[in-house]
């Protein structure tokens, strides 16, 4: 039993306890003061111990497997756990009870995650999805004296319920056909016997229950009204943590399952389902963000379009029959998951913090002239906007640099796919027109006078995100090379290890 | 191909289900024998014929609000005789030679969890139900 490779967990287990317990024992005067420092430190503390520890091999009789793929997945949920925590802490300071809970459950779910990364069989996949999953609809429904958050934890309990029962029937399905759960058993049975109709029903069903979770159009419907209800450090946490777990285990799936075909005639079949999921995805949600008129909202349509750019990458992973060219488009995947972690963070920053000023997130009043009203906030908006869009020299134009590369090099095996590129080209030109409606009314307009008060204070911690944002933003986007290469190293690991 | 329900020796390692099922009816059947036959008669009304004479009534809106102490009550009961199963394993396992030692701290380390929440439920006044 290697229990220092499950270190890292263990430390966040632990702190998501002590900080339910410092909570429970802290006099009335003194509650929420304590957690979200435990929270952020034990979070701190295990990001350290996954990039320094760099643990390797595997524990509980093979189920668990830290390897550099892992170590990447962890690394996103722990370091974005303590961007997470600093923009949770000036909002919890205004919840009268229940911060202990708050950051308890953000520390579960974030155990979740990390053990996403490193499961090796689909019972794994499933219990630790459901450790992050049934731990964010609570969050989600936090504010349960408010009637939209109430109905964004009930949507997303209705819903969660649905993708889990298609995750776990198609599970069962595909154990049904292969007669294993292990990943490596499962990819030798596809490689030697192919794709059988009942296997291909099973892994469908999967692939449906983890499209539910990344809102993949026609699975989308939940998410903009979830975002919007939830409170807006969850709606943080939900646009990256659970998104990247989602796509974690996509690539996983996808590459156990998916790839071994790739070639014969079934595996031209994912490439459709693949190819017409991310068309969907990418066009519904850059169509749809146009009208909207509440920043939430808009960021929710704007991450349906931007899963739709990730599964281009996986499109592009089960289209090439090149194995360099299959790790080139894992590694945009990730990369993509990392720059888009930092940029949804930061602009949910500063969501959270003019949403503090109790005017709501109508684009036209509580962000109308917001650059007179704090530069800070503006400039970060600004910047994390431009990254969503992808413009240079912003971490965003990375992530959407290396996927259209990886589409491009998967053309030459699967010359089909270029209408994929040209689709992907097509809803970057539509989401510039949103975002830069967003600038406009953030720099272009006078401040409305429903807008709230003409300063906006920003509190400690969210100065400290914004200043954590701004700077991995822009030196993500131009000295990218490590991110890029700790990433390719996950993704050959992913293929390694299957 | 073949058959849907191949009839072999393990079937056999079923028969306790089966008499498990048998000795389940019989004791149901005779129940109702023995109530009918030694239950007093003629006394007919709504109200006896009821499933449960003295409890909820069996049909009614099923638009009702029930106390939220119901579901904490079941959420505990979950959380403290459902995990307890996990116990039967691990002292099924606890015989293997050399390892009990860390079979114990494994399961100090499950039971401390538990009681971590028990205590936390108790402190957070869930089981208090005078104080309203």
């Amino acid at each position: 039993m290697n229990l220092h490779l499950i270190l890292p967990e263990i430390v966040v287990v632990a702190g998501g306890m002590l900080a339910v317990a410092v909570d429970l024992l802290a006099p009335a005067s003194r509650k929420g003061r304590a957690a979200p420092w435990v929270a952020g430190l034990a979070l701190l503390a295990a990001t350290l111990l996954v990039v320094l520890g760099r643990p390797e091999g595997t524990s509980f009789f093979g189920h668990h497997r830290s390897d550099a793929f892992s170590r990447f997945v962890r690394a996103v949920a722990t370091g974005g756990g303590v961007l997470l925590v600093l923009i949770s802490a000036p909002y919890t300071r205004r919840m009268d009870r229940g911060h202990g809970e708050f950051y308890g459950l953000l520390l579960f779910a974030l155990v979740g995650v990390m053990l996403v990364g490193a499961v090796t069989d689909l019972m794994g996949l499933f219990v630790c999805l459901e450790l992050l999953t049934i731990t964010s609809y609570v969050l989600a429904a936090f504010k349960r004296t408010d009637v939209r958050s109430a109905e964004a934890g009930l949507k997303y309990l209705v819903v969660g319920a649905v993708s889990s029962a298609f995750l776990l029937f198609g599970v069962a399905t595909v154990y049904g056909a292969a007669g294993s759960v292990e990943f490596a058993s499962l990819s030798a049975h596809v490689v030697g016997k192919g794709f059988s109709p009942l296997l291909a029903l099973g892994t469908g069903m999967m692939l449906v229950g983890l499209f539910f979770k990344v809102s993949a159009v026609p699975f989308h419907v939940w998410a903009p009204d979830v975002y919007q209800g939830a409170p807006t450090p969850v709606t943080a946490f939900l646009s990256s943590v659970s998104k990247s777990a989602g796509f974690v285990l996509l690539l996983r799936v996808a590459s156990v399952l998916v790839v071994p075909a790739a070639g014969t005639a079934s595996g031209d079949a994912w490439v459709s389902f693949f190819g017409v999921a991310a068309s969907l995805t990418l066009l519904y949600g850059n169509l749809a963000a146009i009208p909207q008129k509440d920043v939430k909202r808009l960021l929710a349509y704007s991450s349906i379009g931007h899963a739709g750019y990730m599964l281009l990458g996986l499109a592009a992973l089960v289209a090439t029959a090149d194995p360099t060219v299959r790790v080139d488009a894992a590694t945009a995947v990730l990369v993509y998951v990392f720059a888009y972690y930092v940029t949804t963070t930061t602009a949910f920053t500063v969501v959270a913090v003019v949403s503090a000023q109790g005017k709501g997130h109508r684009a036209e009043t509580a962000y109308a002239g917001l650059h007179r009203r704090s530069p800070l906030l503006a400039f970060a908006m600004l910047l994390a906007l431009l990254s969503l869009a992808g413009v240079p020299p912003m971490a965003g134009l990375i992530g959407k640099f290396l996927v259209f590369w990886s589409v491009v090099g998967a053309a030459q095996s699967h010359p089909s796919v270029v209408v994929l590129g040209l689709v992907g080209a097509l809803g970057v030109v539509l989401s510039l027109y949103y975002y830069l409606l967003l600038i406009r009314e953030m720099y272009a307009k006078d401040p409305s006078p429903e807008g709230g008060p003409a300063t906006i204070r920003v509190p400690a911690a969210a100065r400290v995100s914004v200043a954590i944002g701004i700077a991995a933003l822009v030196g993500l986007g131009i000295y990218w090379a490590p991110v890029y290469d700790v990433a390719r190293g996950a993704a050959e690991a992913l293929f390694a290890s299957r | 191909m073949a058959p849907l329900l191949a009839v072999d020796d393990r079937i056999v390692d079923y028969l306790p289900v089966l008499i498990l099922f048998l000795f389940a009816i019989g004791f149901a059947g005779l129940n109702l024998v023995v109530s009918w036959l030694a239950g007093s008669k003629g006394k007919h009304n709504p109200v006896k014929d009821a499933a449960y004479e003295c409890g909820l009534p069996p049909i009614t809106d099923a638009h009702q609000r029930f106390s939220v102490k119901f579901y904490l009550v079941a959420l505990l009961f979950v959380l403290f005789d459902i995990e307890v199963v996990f116990l039967y394993p691990w002292a099924a396992y606890f015989q293997e030679p050399g390892r009990q030692v860390f079979l114990f701290a494994e399961m100090c380390v499950f039971a401390g969890i538990l009681f971590f929440g028990w205590w936390y439920v108790v402190r957070k006044g869930a089981v208090d139900w005078a104080k309203e």
